[in-house]
C-alpha cells in the first residue's frame, strides 16, 4: 500500500476517533423524586433531559424556550424580569446552536479541495481554508450558544425562586392570590389607669373584626 | 518555519474553543432564612440550599432523594381555611388551630423559633460525568498537533504543505461532530443538578410532614373558644 494512502487512512481514523469522543459528553439526567407536599401555585423544579418547571401537578415551562414562564410569574416583577431573560436567552441559544450546526456541516464542503489536482494548488488551498474557517466559525457560534443556555437555565431558576418567595410557597398564584389568614384574636384590654385616662392597647393587637 | 505554521493553526482553534470555557451564570438570588429548602443556580448547575439541620434529617432527606423506602409520615400540610375550599398552605411558622362555633380557623403564631442559617450542601458526587464536547475537542487539538508533528519531518516546503493540508482535513472532518456535540448537549453537570433538585424537593416534603425528622419542632396547642 502506498504511503499517501496509509497517511490518509491514519488521518481519517484519527478524525473519526475525535468525533466519536466529542459525542461521549452527551449524558442526560432525570430527577428521581418529585415534590408532593406543594402549595397550589408553587413552582417546583424537575430535570427530564432539560429543566422543567411544574405547578399544581402540571408542567408550566420547559427549557430552553421557557414559554409560559413569564406569564405564570407576571405578578412578581423581579421574577417576571428573570423569566423574560430566560426566554430571550433560550431563543438566542437555539438560534446560535442552529447556525453553528449549519456552518459545521457546510464546512465539510472544504473537503472538495482534496479532489482537485495538485497543479491547481491555490484553489485546493482556498477550499480547505474556507472549510476550516467555516468549521471554526460554527464552533464559535455553538460555544456562544452554550453560554446562552447556561444563562437561560439560571434565569429560570431565579424566576422560580423569586416567585415562590413572594407568592407560590404562600399558597397563591398570579391567577389567584393566597387566602389571607384571619387576624389573631384581640386580647382583653388592660384595666383602666387610676386617673381615668384611655387604656393603652397591648402591642401588636389587631383592630376588632367589626372595625374593617 | 513549520513551528510557525503550527502556531497559525493553533490560533483560530484556540479562538474557537475560548467560548466553551467558563460558561457560567452569576445568580443574584439570595435564599431567605425561613426554613424552606431551595434549588439555587450556581455557575453552571443547580445546588441545594438546605437549612441547617441535624444529621437524622439530612440522612432521611438524602435517602428519600435517592428513592430509598421511607417511613410513612402523616402529612400535616392540608389546612382548612374559613370560607374557602381545602387548600395546602405552607407556612414556615407553626400553625395554631382554633376551633370556634363557626368552624376551624387558622392563625399563624410566632413560636419564637429562630430561622436556621441556610447552608449549601453539595450533593454527593455520582458517577463522574463524561467530558462534554469542549473537553474532547481539547484532546482532539492535542492529538491533531501531535500527530501532525510526529509523523512528518520538519524540513522542506512540500512536507510542511502536506502537514498543513493534513491538519486542515482532520479539522474539517472532526470539527462538525465536536460542534454538533456542543450545540446539542446541555452545559454543566446535569446529574449533579438533578441530584440537588431531588434533595430540595425531598427536604421540603419532609419538613412539611408531621412527625418526620425534618418537621419543625413547633410548640403549639389547640385552643377552644367558647
Amino acid at each position: 500500500m502506498s504511503r499517501p494512502v496509509n497517511r490518509a487512512h491514519a488521518l481519517f481514523a484519527l478524525a473519526a476517533t475525535a468525533a466519536l469522543a466529542s459525542l461521549s459528553g452527551c449524558s442526560a439526567a432525570t430527577t428521581r423524586y418529585d415534590a408532593r407536599v406543594v402549595a397550589p401555585g408553587e413552582l417546583t423544579l424537575r430535570y427530564n433531559d432539560g429543566v422543567e418547571l411544574w405547578a399544581a401537578g402540571r408542567p408550566v415551562a420547559r427549557g430552553l424556550a421557557y414559554e409560559g414562564l413569564p406569564e405564570f410569574v407576571r405578578c412578581v416583577p423581579r421574577a417576571e424580569e428573570h423569566a423574560l431573560a430566560a426566554r430571550g436567552s433560550g431563543v438566542a441559544a437555539v438560534t446560535l446552536s442552529v447556525f453553528g450546526g449549519v456552518f459545521a456541516v457546510g464546512g465539510l464542503g472544504g473537503l472538495a479541495g482534496l479532489a482537485i489536482e495538485e497543479k491547481n494548488q491555490s484553489l485546493r488551498n482556498g477550499l480547505l481554508i474556507a472549510g476550516v474557517g467555516a468549521e471554526v466559525l460554527g464552533l464559535i457560534l455553538a460555544g456562544i450558544g452554550r453560554q446562552y443556555k447556561v444563562d437561560a437555565n439560571g434565569h429560570a431558576v431565579d424566576a422560580m425562586n423569586f416567585y415562590n418567595d413572594q407568592v407560590g410557597s404562600l399558597g397563591g398564584s398570579c391567577s389567584q392570590p393566597a387566602p389571607v389568614a384571619p387576624p389573631p384574636p384581640v386580647e382583653a384590654p388592660a384595666a383602666a389607669p387610676p386617673d381615668g385616662a384611655a387604656p393603652v392597647p397591648p402591642e401588636g393587637a389587631a383592630p376588632p373584626e367589626n372595625a374593617r | 518555519m513549520p513551528s510557525r505554521r503550527r502556531l497559525y493553526l493553533l490560533f483560530p482553534l484556540g479562538a474557537a474553543l475560548a467560548p466553551l470555557a467558563g460558561c457560567t451564570y452569576s445568580s443574584d438570588y439570595v435564599p431567605p432564612q425561613d426554613g424552606r429548602a431551595r434549588a439555587v443556580w450556581s455557575e453552571d448547575k443547580v445546588v441545594a440550599s438546605l437549612p441547617a439541620t441535624d444529621e437524622r434529617c439530612l440522612d432521611n432527606t438524602l435517602s428519600l432523594a435517592d428513592g430509598r423506602p421511607q417511613r410513612n409520615y402523616v402529612s400535616g400540610g392540608r389546612t382548612v381555611v374559613r370560607g374557602g375550599p381545602s387548600v395546602i398552605i405552607w407556612s414556615p411558622l407553626p400553625v395554631v388551630h382554633v376551633h370556634t362555633s363557626s368552624g376551624p380557623r387558622v392563625h399563624h403564631v410566632d413560636a419564637g423559633r429562630h430561622a436556621a442559617t441556610p447552608t449549601v450542601h453539595a450533593p454527593p458526587s455520582g458517577p463522574v460525568g463524561r467530558s462534554t464536547g469542549s473537553g474532547s475537542s481539547s484532546s482532539t487539538v492535542h492529538h491533531t498537533n501531535g500527530g501532525g508533528s510526529g509523523g512528518h519531518s520538519s524540513g522542506g516546503g512540500e512536507a510542511a504543505a502536506a502537514v498543513a493540508v493534513a491538519a486542515a482535513v482532520v479539522a474539517i472532518v472532526a470539527m462538525p461532530a465536536i460542534t454538533l456535540g456542543v450545540a446539542l448537549s446541555s452545559p454543566g453537570d446535569q446529574k449533579v443538578s438533578a441530584a440537588a433538585t431531588d434533595q430540595v424537593n425531598a427536604y421540603n416534603d419532609l419538613a412539611r410532614t408531621q412527625g418526620s425528622p425534618c418537621a419543625p419542632a413547633a410548640e403549639y396547642e389547640e385552643v377552644t373558644e367558647p
